[in-house]
C-alpha cells in the first residue's frame, strides 16, 4: 500500500482524468470512419475533446493545426498536474518533461542534420514550463553549428558539441544516444528523494525501458552504423532491470548479425524484437505496449503510488499519438486492418 | 473604481511610417497589441467604407503577415560585449527613446563603437582564453613526483599522449572494461572536482582510442608546447606565466574604463535605441501588411482612444478606427483596473486570486474596503499599527518595488484607528484613555466580549449582503438568468437569507414582525433554488428542461438546497473570528504581562515588552492577515467573483537580456 496522503489528492484527479480517455467502443468507432473530418467531428462531439476542439471547423480538417492543438493540450494538462506534487516528487514529475524538450531538440537536429525544412516549423515545437532552452528561437538555427552553439549554458551543449566533426549519417544517431542517456540518468536521479515502494516501481518500470533502449542502440549502433563494442558499451545505461553490465557486455562484443539477432532474441525482451525486420515502427509500438502493460500491472499490485500518474500520462500520450495515426491513415485512405496494427491502443 | 471600458484600435498607414507610429505607441504604453492577421481573418479589422479609404481597402486583398529582414543578433552580441567591456550599469534611459534617429544611423554608431574597442576586446578574449588553458594545464601538478621528459613522449612518433578529465562515474565506467581498450590508461587523481587520466595510445589506433574516450565524455586538455618538459619547471613556468597574464588583463581593465570616461554616454544612447528598434521589430510579428499599407490592431481604453488619435493623426497620415467590444466577436478584451490611489494596492490582493473578467464588476474597492476594516478590527493596536504602517512606508522607499509596502501602510493605518477605539498601546490598556477627560468612545474588546463578538457577526451579515448584491449584478449582466435569479448566490438567495435573518432577529427579540409572511417567503426561494434549471429553460423558452436527467437534477438540488442552509450558517458565524482575534490580541499581552510581573523588575518588564510585541506583530500580523484574505476569498469572492480574465498588457520597452 502506497502513501495515501501523499496521493490522495492527485490520484482522484487522475480517476476522473483517466475516465475522460477514449474507451474501446470510441476506438472501435474510429477505425472504421472514412475522412479525417470525421475523426475531428466524433471527437469534438462526443468526447472529451469537446473543450478543445469547440471552435473547429469540421469541414475541412487542417491536420497539422489538430496536432498542434493537441500536442499543445497535452503538455497544459500535464502540467496542471505538477501542482499536486511537492519536493522530490515535483523534481520527478519536472523530469519527466525534459523528455519533450529533448524530442524537440532531436526534431530540429534531424532537419538540420538532414537538410530538410520543416514548413510551420515553429507549431510543432511546444514550450513547455520546466524547459532550459527558448525553442523559438532555437528554431531559428540556420545550422547544426549554430544550434549547438546556441544551447551553450544549458546542459545539452556538451552533451552534443563532441560530435559535430561526425559523419552526418552518424552524427544523428550518437547525438540522439547522448540526448537519451542523459535523459534516462537523470530521470533516475530524481528518484532518489522517494520512498522505498515508489523507488522500486519506478527502477523496475524506468529499468525496463532502459534495457529495451540499450538493446535497441546496440542493435543499431552495430548493425548500421559500425560502432566499436567498446563504444557502444559506454554509451549504454547502465541501470537496466534485467539486463546487466555483463549482459551488455556480451551483446555488444557479437561479430555476426545473425547471432546478435539471436542473443538478442533470447533475452526477456525476445517478444518484441520478433517483427524488428518489418521496420523499427513495430517495434516501437511493441515496446509500447508492453511497457504499458507492465506499469498497469504493477499499479494494480501497487494502489495509491505514482504509478498511478505515470500510468495515465503514458495513455494519455498514446491516445494523442493513435488520434495522429488515424487522422493520417484516414488521410490516405489505409485499409482498416493496416490502420489496427499501428495503433498503441488495441482494437479488436 | 472599475474596469476599464475597452475599445479595439485599427490602424491603416503608409508602410514608411511603420516605425514612427509603432514607436509612438511602445511609448504611450497604452495598447494591448492583438495579431492583425487573424483579426482581418475574422473579419473584426474592417474600415468604414468612405472615399478616401478606397485604397486601403482594396489592398486588404492582398494582405499577410509582415516579414522583416532584421536581424538583431550580431548586433546585440556587439552591444553585449560592449556593455561588459566597459562595465555599465544602468543602461537604460528614458530620454534617448524619445529621440529621433534613423537606425541606420544607430547601427553605424554601434559598428564604430565596437570597431573602437574591438582590438581591446579580442586581447581581452585572447588573454582569458590562455588564462583558462594555464589553469587546466595545472593538471600537471599531480605528475610532480614522476621525473620523467613530458617532451620525450610527446614527440614520440609511434605513441600518442593525452591528458584530460572525466567524471568518476565515467572513469569506473572505462576501467570496467580496460581490457579492450587499445591504450594505457594511468589514473593521476583528483582534479577540479573531476578525475585526470593521463592516456598514451600508439598512433594507429588513435581514432579508436579518440572514439571510446568520447563515449565517456573525456575532455582533453590542450597541451600548450612551452610547457611539455619536466613537470617542475613546467609548474614553475605556469606560475610565472599567469601572473603576467593577470597582470595584462588588469591593464586591459584600466583601458576600457578610460573608454567608459570618453565614450560612455554614447553606448548608452546606442543601447537604448537599439532596444527600442528591437521592441518595435518584436511587435511587427503582430503587423500585417500590403504592398503600400500596414494594419495594427489593438485594444486601448476608451479614455485614452481619442487623445491617441489625435497625436497618431496630427502627425502621420492615418486611418484610425474604433470598434466597441461588442462589435468584436471572438476575443474577449483585455482587463486593465482603475482604481484610486487609495484602493490601487489592493489590486494585488485580488489578483493573487484571479485577473477579474472584462464583464465583471472589479471588486477591488469592495475587498479593500472590507479587508482594511477586516484586518483593523482583528489587530487593532494603536502602536503595532504605527509600526506596520512605518515598515510598509520603508518597503515603498526600498529599489525592489512591490505593492505590499503599500498594503502594509494602510493595513497598519486601518490598525491604529481601531487600536485608538480599543484603547489598546503596544498592549498597554488604559494608556490612551487616560490622556482623555471621558470614557465614553472607548471600547476594550475584553471588557466588552459580547458586544464585540455580536458585532463582528453583524459586520459579516452586512459583507455578505454586500457580496450577494454584487454576485446578483455580475450574474445578471452576463445574462446568466438561472443563477442571478433563482440561484442561491442570486436573488432568490438574498431573499432567503435576509427573511432568514429577520426571523432569527424576531425569534432573539431584536425586532418585532410577523413572521408568517416571512416563512412563505423563505419557502418559495427554496423551491425556486431548487426548480432553478428546470424553470430558467422554461422561461428562456428552451424545449429541454433539464440538462442530464430530471432524477439526477433533483436528487443534486435536494442536497444543494441542504448545503445552502449549512454555508448561509457557516458563513455567517464564521465572521466571529473577527471578534474572536481581537480578543485574542488582547489575551496574548495579558500572558506577557504576567511574565513580566513574575520577573518582577524592569529588566523583565522591558524585555517581555520587546519580545512580547515583537512576537505578537509578527506572529498574529501575519495570521491575521491570512485570516483576513481567508474571509474575503472564501465567504465573499466565492460568491460572485470568477477571475478569469485576461490582465492587459501594453507594449512597452524591455531591456536587454537574453542574446
Amino acid at each position: 500500500m502506497g502513501d495515501i496522503k501523499r496521493f490522495a489528492a492527485v490520484n482522484t484527479k487522475i480517476k476522473a482524468l483517466d475516465a475522460l480517455l477514449l474507451n474501446n467502443k470510441d476506438y472501435e468507432l474510429l477505425v472504421t470512419m472514412e475522412e479525417p473530418e470525421d475523426i475531428v467531428l466524433y471527437l469534438k462531439e462526443m468526447t472529451t475533446y469537446k473543450d478543445l476542439f469547440g471552435e473547429e471547423e469540421t469541414t475541412r480538417v487542417d491536420i497539422n493545426r489538430i496536432e498542434r492543438l493537441l500536442k499543445e493540450d497535452i503538455i497544459e494538462k500535464f502540467e496542471r498536474l505538477s501542482h499536486y506534487y511537492t519536493d522530490s516528487y515535483k523534481k520527478f514529475y519536472k523530469a519527466l518533461f525534459t523528455r519533450y524538450e529533448i524530442e524537440n531538440i532531436k526534431l530540429l537536429l534531424r532537419m538540420l542534420i538532414r537538410k530538410e525544412t520543416i514548413s510551420d516549423l515553429e507549431k510543432h515545437i511546444g514550450q513547455t514550463k520546466y524547459q532550459q532552452v527558448n525553442m523559438k528561437l532555437l528554431a531559428k538555427a540556420s545550422s547544426i553549428e549554430d544550434l549547438i552553439n546556441q544551447l551553450k549554458g544549458t546542459s545539452y551543449y556538451g552533451l552534443l558539441v563532441y560530435y559535430l566533426e561526425e559523419d552526418s549519417d552518424k552524427m544523428m544517431f550518437y547525438m540522439e544516444m547522448s540526448l537519451d542517456h542523459y535523459y534516462f540518468k537523470y530521470l533516475y536521479k530524481t528518484l532518489e528523494g522517494f520512498s522505498a515502494e515508489d523507488c522500486r516501481l519506478m527502477e523496475e518500470s524506468i529499468g525496463q525501458n532502459i534495457d529495451v533502449q540499450n538493446l535497441q542502440w546496440i542493435y543499431r549502433g552495430l548493425k548500421y552504423y559500425g560502432l566499436s563494442p567498446e563504444e557502444l558499451l559506454n554509451y549504454t545505461l547502465n541501470l537496466g532491470y534485467y539486463l546487466k553490465y555483463k549482459d551488455l557486455k556480451f551483446l555488444c562484443y557479437t561479430d555476426d548479425m545473425v547471432l546478435l539477432a539471436e542473443r538478442i532474441r533470447a533475452t526477456k525482451y525476445g517478444d518484441l524484437f520478433l517483427d524488428a525486420r518489418q521496420g523499427s515502427l513495430f517495434f516501437e509500438l511493441n515496446m509500447e505496449r508492453y511497457l504499458l502493460t507492465l506499469m498497469k500491472k504493477l499499479q494494480k499490485e501497487h494502489p495509491m503510488t505514482i504509478l498511478d500518474t505515470v500510468v495515465y500520462m503514458h495513455k494519455k500520450e498514446y491516445e494523442v499519438r493513435d488520434i495522429f495515426t488515424l487522422l493520417e491513415a484516414k488521410r490516405y485512405h489505409a485499409p482498416i486492418e493496416d490502420v489496427k496494427k499501428f495503433l498503441v491502443h488495441k482494437v479488436h | 473604481m472599475a474596469v476599464q471600458k475597452m475599445v479595439m484600435m485599427n490602424l491603416v498607414a503608409n508602410l514608411e511610417d511603420l516605425d514612427y507610429l509603432l514607436k509612438k505607441i511602445t511609448l504611450s504604453e497604452k495598447v494591448h497589441i492583438v495579431n492583425a492577421v487573424e483579426e482581418i481573418d475574422e473579419s473584426n479589422f474592417t474600415l468604414s467604407m468612405m472615399e478616401q479609404n478606397v485604397e486601403e481597402i482594396v489592398n486588404m486583398c492582398g494582405i499577410e503577415a509582415y516579414h522583416d529582414g532584421k536581424n538583431f543578433r550580431t548586433l546585440k552580441e556587439k552591444m553585449k560585449t560592449l556593455v561588459d567591456m566597459m562595465q555599465i550599469e544602468e543602461v537604460v534611459r528614458q530620454e534617448d527613446f524619445n529621440e529621433d534617429y534613423p537606425f541606420d544611423l544607430v547601427v553605424m554608431e554601434l559598428e564604430k563603437l565596437y570597431d573602437s574597442v574591438k582590438s581591446l576586446y579580442n586581447r581581452r578574449d585572447r588573454y582569458l582564453k590562455e588564462l583558462d588553458q594555464l589553469k587546466q594545464m595545472k593538471v600537471i601538478d599531480l605528475l610532480s613526483k614522476v621525473e620523467i621528459d613530458l617532451s620525450v613522449l610527446h614527440k614520440s612518433r609511434n605513441f600518442h599522449m593525452m591528458l584530460g578529465t572525466l567524471t568518476n562515474e565515467d572513469r569506473k565506467k572505462l576501467s570496467q572494461n580496460y581490457e579492450n581498450v587499445p591504450a594505457t590508461i594511468m589514473h593521476l587523481g583528483h582534479f577540479q572536482g573531476r578525475e585526470a587520466l593521463l592516456v598514451v595510445t600508439p598512433m594507429a589506433l588513435k581514432t579508436e582510442t579518440d572514439r571510446i574516450l568520447r563515449s565517456v565524455h573525456f575532455s582533453p586538455i590542450e597541451l600548450l608546447r612551452d610547457y611539455i618538459t619536466m613537470p617542475t619547471v613546467c609548474l614553475e613556468r605556469l606560475y610565472e606565466r599567469i601572473a603576467i597574464v593577470k597582470q595584462e588583463l588588469k591593464k586591459i581593465d584600466e583601458e576600457s574604463m578610460s573608454y567608459r570616461e570618453s565614450h560612455g554616454q554614447e553606448v548608452k544612447r546606442c543601447y537604448n535605441q537599439l532596444i527600442m528598434e528591437e521592441t518595435i521589430a518584436g511587435l511587427k510579428d503582430n503587423i500585417a501588411m500590403s504592398k503600400r499599407f500596414f494594419y495594427f490592431s489593438g485594444w486601448i481604453a476608451e479614455s485614452d482612444s481619442r487623445e491617441m488619435k489625435n497625436t497618431l493623426e496630427n502627425e502621420r497620415s492615418v486611418i484610425i478606427d474604433f470598434k466597441q467590444v461588442e462589435e468584436v466577436s471572438a476575443i474577449t478584451p483585455p482587463t486593465l483596473l482603475t482604481n484610486n490611489s487609495l484602493l490601487k494596492p489592493f489590486e494585488t490582493l485580488v489578483e493573487l486570486y484571479g485577473t477579474p473578467s472584462y464583464e465583471e464588476l472589479d471588486p477591488t474597492a469592495f475587498l479593500g474596503i472590507s479587508y482594511m476594516l477586516l484586518f483593523g478590527a482583528m489587530f487593532g493596536d494603536l502602536g503595532q499599527g504605527l509600526v506596520l504602517a512605518l515598515a510598509g512606508y520603508f518597503i515603498t522607499k526600498s529599489p525592489k518595488k512591490n505593492a505590499y509596502g503599500s498594503l502594509l501602510i494602510r493595513m497598519g493605518i486601518s490598525s491604529s484607528i481601531f487600536g485608538f477605539f480599543y484603547d489598546s498601546l503596544f498592549g498597554y490598556e488604559h494608556v490612551i484613555s487616560s490622556l482623555f477627560a471621558s470614557d465614553a468612545f472607548f471600547i476594550r474588546p475584553i471588557e466588552n466580549i459580547n458586544t464585540i463578538l455580536s458585532v463582528s457577526i453583524v459586520m459579516g451579515v452586512v459583507l455578505l449582503l454586500i457580496s450577494l448584491g454584487y454576485s446578483i449584478f455580475n450574474k445578471l449582466k452576463a445574462k446568466d438568468y438561472q443563477e442571478g435569479l433563482f440561484g442561491r448566490s442570486g436573488m432568490s438567495g438574498l431573499i432567503l437569507y435576509a427573511s432568514l435573518l429577520a426571523i432569527v432577529a424576531e425569534k432573539a427579540g431584536l425586532i418585532t414582525i410577523a413572521t408568517g409572511p416571512l416563512i412563505l417567503l423563505s419557502l418559495l426561494c427554496v423551491g425556486l433554488i431548487i426548480v432553478r434549471e428546470p424553470l430558467a429553460n422554461y422561461v428562456a423558452g428552451h424545449k429541454e428542461l433539464y440538462h442530464e436527467g430530471a432524477s439526477a437534477y433533483y436528487v443534486e438540488s435536494g442536497f444543494d438546497i441542504l448545503e445552502t442552509f449549512l454555508s448561509m450558517l457557516s458563513n455567517s458565524v464564521s465572521f466571529i473570528r473577527v471578534g474572536a482575534f481581537a480578543l485574542n490580541h488582547v489575551g496574548l499581552f495579558i500572558a506577557f504581562h504576567t511574565m513580566a510581573e513574575i520577573i518582577g523588575n524592569a529588566a523583565g518588564e522591558i524585555s517581555m515588552f520587546i519580545i512580547g510585541n515583537l512576537l505578537v506583530i509578527f506572529l498574529e500580523g501575519l495570521i491575521v492577515f491570512i485570516q483576513g484574505l481567508r474571509l474575503v476569498y472564501y465567504e465573499m469572492f466565492s460568491k460572485y467573483y470568477t477571475g478569469d480574465g485576461k490582465v492587459f498588457e501594453p507594449v512597452c520597452i524591455e531591456a536587454l537580456d537574453k542574446v
